[in-house]
C-alpha cells in the first residue's frame, strides 16, 4: 500500500548534506552534468537538511513533524529568525540614521500561476537568494498562464499589456521562469526591455528558442532520466518493463522529448511504454494492471490528453495510488506522494541560482560576465515507498536525500537511553558507593567488636571492671569481671549511680564521693582506692580510675573509667607492712633486751661491785689499799657509764623512761657535743605517753636525719622541732646545708630516705623531702595518733 | 636539831634484789624498814599504804618505773620522802627526778658512801659522822 502524501515531511540522510551551490562546476564526464559535490566514498548517509526541508515546509507547512526534527527546525527556524532581525535591524539602522536603500525592482514573468507548485518554489528560492541583497528590492510578478491561456492571440494581448505596463517603469532585472516568458522576452527585449537584464529559469526542460543577445543569462533545467531508469534498474534488477506517464502539455511534451532521449539508452534492455496520450481513468486502469517486472517513470502531468489540468500534488498522488509498480520521477515536485523519487531537480534550487544570478547584476556585474549554466540534480527518496517496495537504503547513491524517514528507535529515543543509561550510572555508582560504604561499615564494626571484645577480655584479664556513666540519665553501664569484683554473675550489667554508692563500704563513701567530686569540678583524672562489698558480703579493695566528658557548654554529661581489683595486692601490701613492722619491731626487741640486760645486769653488778669494794675499804686501815681501791671504783664506775652509752645507743632507755621529748632533746645535745654542730632543738605539745612503736619510729627517724644533716649538709646549724596535737605528731629536721638531688642521692642517702619512709608507712604516716641543692633540706614527718595512742594513754593513767 | 625518838620509816622499791640486801644493811638499825617492793607498781601501792617517811625508790623498774610512780605520788599528795637509787648518770635522769619532787639522787655505785647521807638529808635531819657525803650529781 503506498503512504498517502504525508503529514509528516522528513528529510534525512546519513550522509552530510549534499550542497547544491550555484558556484559549483558541472562535474567532468558526467552524463547527467550535475552541479553536485558528492562524497562518493561513503554509502547513503541520513543527516537532516534544514535547508532543503525548508523547501518542504513551504510546500507542506501543513505537515506535523517528528519531535527530532522539530526541535532542529525550531533551532533553525530560531537560528534564521535571529539572523533575520540582524538583517532588519542592520537594514532599518541606515534608515534611522537617515540614509534611503536604493530601491530595485524585479519583475519576474511566470510561465503559470502560483496554483502550480513549481511556480511557488521557484519564486521562494529568489527571494531566498535576494533576501541578502543590499537593496530594498520590490518584487512585481506577472504570469502568462499559457496553460489556460494557451491561444496565441491571448498570449499577444497578455505581451502588448505587459509591455505597456512596464514601458515607463522598467524593471532593474527581468527574471523569466518557463520557456514562453523567454521567448516573450527574446522577441520583445530589443524594442520593449532594453537594456534591462534578463536572467532566465527553466525549471523544466527549455522550449527552442533563437539566439540570445548578450544581455540573457540563467539556468537550463536539467532532467535526469538516464540515471533515475538506471537507478531503478538497479534497485529492481528483475524490471524488464517500463511505463512513462506524462502529460499532453507543450512542457510536458518538451520534458517527453528529452525522456526519449535519454532512455535510448535502454531501449534493448527494456520494453518502454510511454503513456503520454491516455487521459484517465484508462490510464489510471493500465496503471493498476502493469506486470510485476515493471517500473513507472512519472514525468511531467500538467494536462491530459482530455484537456484536464493537474498540478504536480495531483497528478503524482494520482497516478501513485494507480499504479501497482513502483513509480519513479524526475523533479522534486513529485515526491512525497508514495513516488520512490530519483535523480531529481529542484525548483527551489533552480530559483536560487536564479537569485543569485540577479543579485549579482543589481551589484554590477555584466551579465555576459555571468555563464549560462545547468541546474542540479540530486537522489533524492522518499523512505515510506522505499519501505514499502522493501528496497534498501544501502542500495541508495552516496549521499541521497530521504525524505519521510522515520526515525529509529535509536534516533528517536537515543537522548532517553543516553539519560537512562547516564541515570542506571549513576545508580549503579551510587549503589556501589553504598556497597562499599556498607562494606566499610561492616568492617569497621567488625572491628570495633574486636576492640570491644578485645576490650572486655583485657578488662575481664585483668580482673577490672569498666564503667561508663551517663551523667544525665544517671545510668551506670559495667562490664568486665563483675564476678570477682561485685559478685554479680554478668559480664555486663547496668545500674544506676544508687546501685553503685550502695556497693561501696560506708567507711569509704567519703572518699569517694570527694574523689568524684574533685574530678568534676576541677576537670582532673578521677582516682580512688576504696573498698565495696561484694552481694556475697566478702570485701574487695578496688582502686578506680575515670574520667570526666563535657558538653560545649562545660557541663559533664559522661564519665567513663576502670576499676582494678586490688585485694591481693592490699593483702600482699599489708603482710609486707607486717612483716616489716615485725622484723622492725624484733630489731627493736632486741635491742631493747641486750640494753635492758646491760643495764640491769651488768650495771647493776657493776655498781653492786663498786658497794662492795666500799664495804671492803672501809674495813681497811692502811692508806694504800684506801686510794687503791678508790681508783679502781673509780674504773668500775667507768665501765658502768660504758655500759650506759652501749645500751643506751642500742635502746634508748629515755624514749622508756623519760618519753620522747626528753630523749629527742638529749639526743640532739648529744650530737651537739660530739660533732660541734649545732642542734636546736625545740618541742610543743608532745603528749608524755606516746604508743612504743611511733615513738621508736620517731626518734629513729630524728636519728637517721640528723646523723644525715651532720655528714653530708656541711651545715652548721640543725633545727630539729616536735610538734603535737590531739590528732597527729610531726617532726621536722631542717638545715640550711648543701642540699642533694632527690632525683639522685647517695647511696648511704638513699638507703636512710628508704628506712626513714619505711619506718612511718608502718605507723601510717607521711614523710615529706624537700631538698634543693644549695640551699638545704627539710624532712618533715607525720605521724597521726590514732585512738589506741589515745587509749594507750588513758589505760596509762588509769594505772 | 630537832629531837626524834622514832627510828624515819623507810620504803624499798628496787627490782634488783641483791641491791635490796645491801641497802639494807647500809641502813642497819637506824631505819625502820617498812617494806621492800620489786616493781613500779607495788611501790606505789606500798607506798601510799604504808605512808612511809622515805622511800628509796630505783627509776628502772618493772610495770612503772620510778620517776612515774614519784610523779603519781605527787600526785596523790604523799609525803614520803623520794630518794632514787640508780644506775642512770644522765643529767636528763637527775632533772626528770628533780622534777618529780626527789629529795636526794643516788647513784647506786656509790651507795655505800653516799646513801645514808642522802636520806638525812631529804629528811633535814643532822647525818651522822659517817653520813657526810650528799649526791647531787
Amino acid at each position: 500500500m503506498v503512504p498517502k502524501a504525508d503529514e509528516r515531511y522528513t528529510f534525512a540522510s546519513r550522509q552530510p548534506p549534499v550542497r547544491i551551490d550555484s558556484r559549483a562546476k558541472p562535474l567532468a564526464g558526467s552524463t547527467t552534468k550535475r552541479w553536485v559535490f558528492v562524497q562518493k566514498e561513503r554509502p547513503c548517509a541520513a543527516v537532516r537538511m534544514p535547508r532543503l526541508s525548508g523547501c518542504a515546509e513551504e510546500v507542506h507547512s501543513h505537515g506535523s513533524c517528528d519531535p527530532q526534527q522539530g526541535m532542529h527546525r525550531r533551532m533553525n527556524r530560531a537560528i534564521r529568525v535571529l539572523f533575520e532581525v540582524v538583517a532588519v535591524v542592520g537594514c532599518c539602522l541606515p534608515r534611522l540614521a537617515g540614509e534611503v536603500v536604493p530601491v530595485r525592482r524585479v519583475l519576474i514573468l511566470n510561465e503559470v500561476g502560483t496554483s502550480y507548485p513549481l511556480t511557488n518554489l521557484v519564486d521562494l528560492g529568489i527571494r531566498r537568494a535576494l533576501a541578502d541583497s543590499p537593496y530594498r528590492i520590490e518584487f512585481y510578478r506577472e504570469y502568462m498562464d499559457t496553460v489556460l491561456f494557451s491561444d496565441p492571440d491571448e498570449q499577444s494581448l497578455f505581451r502588448k499589456f505587459y509591455v505597456q505596463k512596464y514601458k515607463n517603469h522598467k524593471p532593474d532585472v527581468v527574471i523569466t521562469v518557463g520557456s514562453s516568458p523567454l521567448r516573450f522576452m527574446a522577441e520583445t527585449h530589443k524594442n520593449s526591455f532594453p537594456g534591462v537584464p534578463i536572467v532566465f529559469c527553466f525549471p523544466k526542460v527549455p522550449a527552442e528558442s533563437g539566439p540570445l543577445d548578450p544581455e540573457f543569462t540563467g539556468v537550463q533545467g536539467e532532467i535526469s532520466a538516464a540515471a533515475t531508469v538506471g537507478l531503478a534498474l538497479r534497485l529492481f534488477p528483475r524490471t524488464r518493463h517500463l511505463v512513462v506517464v506524462g502529460g499532453v502539455a507543450p512542457y510536458d511534451r518538451r520534458e517527453q522529448v528529452l525522456v526519449k532521449q535519454q532512455l535510448e539508452l535502454y531501449r534493448d534492455r527494456l520494453d518502454i511504454a510511454y503513456l503520454t496520450d491516455v487521459a484517465p481513468p484508462a490510464l489510471l486502469n493500465r496503471l493498476n494492471s502493469l506486470p510485476s517486472d515493471t517500473v513507472v517513470l512519472l514525468t511531467a502531468l500538467g494536462k491530459d490528453s482530455d484537456g484536464n489540468s493537474y498540478t504536480a500534488d495531483q497528478s503524482g498522488p494520482m497516478v501513485v495510488h494507480a499504479s501497482n509498480a513502483p513509480v519513479f520521477s524526475l523533479v522534486d515536485r513529485y515526491l512525497n506522494h508514495g513516488e520512490i523519487g530519483g535523480d531529481v531537480s529542484s525548483a527551489i534550487k533552480d530559483g536560487q541560482i536564479v537569485g543569485g544570478m540577479a543579485l549579482r547584476i543589481l551589484g554590477g556585474q555584466k551579465p555576459q560576465d555571468i555563464p549560462v549554466i545547468k541546474s542540479a540534480t540530486t537522489y533524492m527518496f522518499d523512505s515510506r515507498a522505499l519501505k514499502h517496495w522493501k528496497v534498501k537504503e544501502k542500495l541508495l547513491p552516496a549521499g541521497s536525500l530521504l525524505l519521510n524517514r522515520d526515525p529509529t528507535m535509536w534516533e528517536s529515543y537515543r537522548w532517553y537511553v543516553f539519560i537512562g543509561l547516564c541515570l542506571v550510572a549513576l545508580e549503579t555508582v551510587l549503589i556501589a558507593g553504598l556497597l562499599l560504604h556498607r562494606a566499610r561499615r561492616k568492617r569497621a564494626e567488625k572491628e570495633l567488636d574486636l576492640t570491644y571484645d578485645r576490650l572486655r577480655l583485657s578488662v575481664e584479664a585483668g580482673r577490672s571492671v569498666a564503667w561508663d556513666f551517663d551523667v544525665k540519665t544517671g545510668q551506670n553501664y559495667w562490664f568486665g569481671d563483675l564476678q570477682m569484683m561485685f559478685g554479680i554473675p554478668a559480664q555486663t550489667y547496668c545500674g544506676g549511680a544508687d546501685d553503685f554508692r550502695h556497693r561501696v563500704l560506708p567507711e569509704d563513701w567519703d572518699i569517694v564521693a570527694d574523689a568524684i567530686e574533685n574530678a568534676r569540678q576541677n576537670r582532673e583524672p578521677y582516682r580512688a582506692e576504696f573498698r565495696v562489698v561484694r552481694n556475697d558480703e566478702t570485701v574487695r579493695w578496688i582502686e578506680a580510675k575515670g574520667k570526666f566528658y563535657y558538653t560545649t557548654n562545660g557541663i559533664p554529661e559522661r564519665m567513663l573509667g576502670i576499676a582494678v581489683d586490688v585485694t591481693e595486692r592490699k593483702i600482699a601490701e599489708d603482710s609486707l607492712a607486717t612483716i616489716g613492722r615485725r622484723l622492725i619491731e624484733a630489731q627493736e626487741q632486741e635491742r631493747a633486751r641486750i640494753a635492758r640486760e646491760l643495764h640491769d645486769d651488768i650495771n647493776q653488778q657493776l655498781a653492786l661491785l663498786a658497794v662492795e669494794l666500799d664495804q671492803w675499804n672501809r674495813s681497811s686501815s692502811n692508806g694504800d689499799v684506801h686510794s687503791h681501791a678508790e681508783a679502781i671504783k673509780g674504773r668500775i664506775m667507768e665501765i658502768s657509764r660504758d655500759v650506759q652509752a652501749l645500751a643506751h645507743q642500742l635502746h634508748s632507755s629515755k624514749l622508756e623512761y623519760l618519753g620522747l621529748a626528753t630523749a629527742a632533746r638529749g639526743f640532739c645535745r648529744e650530737v651537739s657535743q660530739t660533732h660541734g654542730v649545732k642542734v636546736h632543738f625545740t618541742e610543743n605539745g608532745v603528749p608524755r605517753n606516746l604508743q612504743e612503736e611511733v615513738s621508736v619510729c620517731l626518734f629513729r627517724v630524728l636519728q637517721e636525719a640528723v646523723q644525715n644533716a651532720v655528714k653530708y649538709s656541711g651545715a652548721d646549724h640543725i633545727d630539729v622541732s616536735l610538734c603535737g596535737n590531739s590528732r597527729e605528731l610531726a617532726l621536722t629536721v631542717r638545715d640550711a646545708g648543701v642540699g642533694f638531688d632527690l632525683s639522685n642521692p647517695t647511696k648511704s642517702q638513699g638507703l636512710g630516705l628508704v628506712s626513714m619512709r619505711e619506718r612511718i608507712s608502718l605507723v601510717k604516716g607521711t614523710i615529706a623531702i624537700k631538698s634543693k641543692l644549695t640551699t638545704g633540706t627539710e624532712i618533715t614527718a607525720h605521724v597521726p595518733l590514732d585512738k589506741s595512742s589515745r587509749a594507750s594513754e588513758l589505760s596509762l593513767g588509769a594505772a | 636539831m630537832q629531837k626524834n625518838t622514832r627510828r624515819p620509816r623507810v620504803l624499798l622499791a628496787d627490782d634488783f634484789p641483791q641491791i635490796l640486801e645491801e641497802v639494807q644493811k647500809l641502813l642497819g638499825n637506824d631505819f625502820e624498814i617498812v617494806g621492800f617492793a620489786h616493781d613500779g607498781g607495788q611501790a606505789l601501792r606500798l607506798a601510799l599504804t604504808l605512808n612511809p617517811d622515805v622511800l628509796l625508790l630505783d627509776i628502772s623498774m618493772p610495770v612503772l618505773c620510778g620517776l612515774e610512780v614519784a610523779r603519781r605520788l605527787r600526785e596523790a599528795k604523799c609525803n614520803a620522802k623520794i630518794v632514787f637509787i640508780t644506775v642512770h648518770e644522765d643529767h636528763d635522769y637527775l632533772d626528770s627526778a628533780i622534777s618529780v619532787g626527789a629529795s636526794a639522787y643516788v647513784l647506786k655505785g656509790r651507795i655505800g658512801t653516799d646513801l645514808l647521807p642522802a636520806i638525812y638529808a631529804a629528811l633535814e635531819e643532822p647525818a651522822p659522822e659517817q653520813a657526810v657525803k650528799l649526791i647531787y650529781v
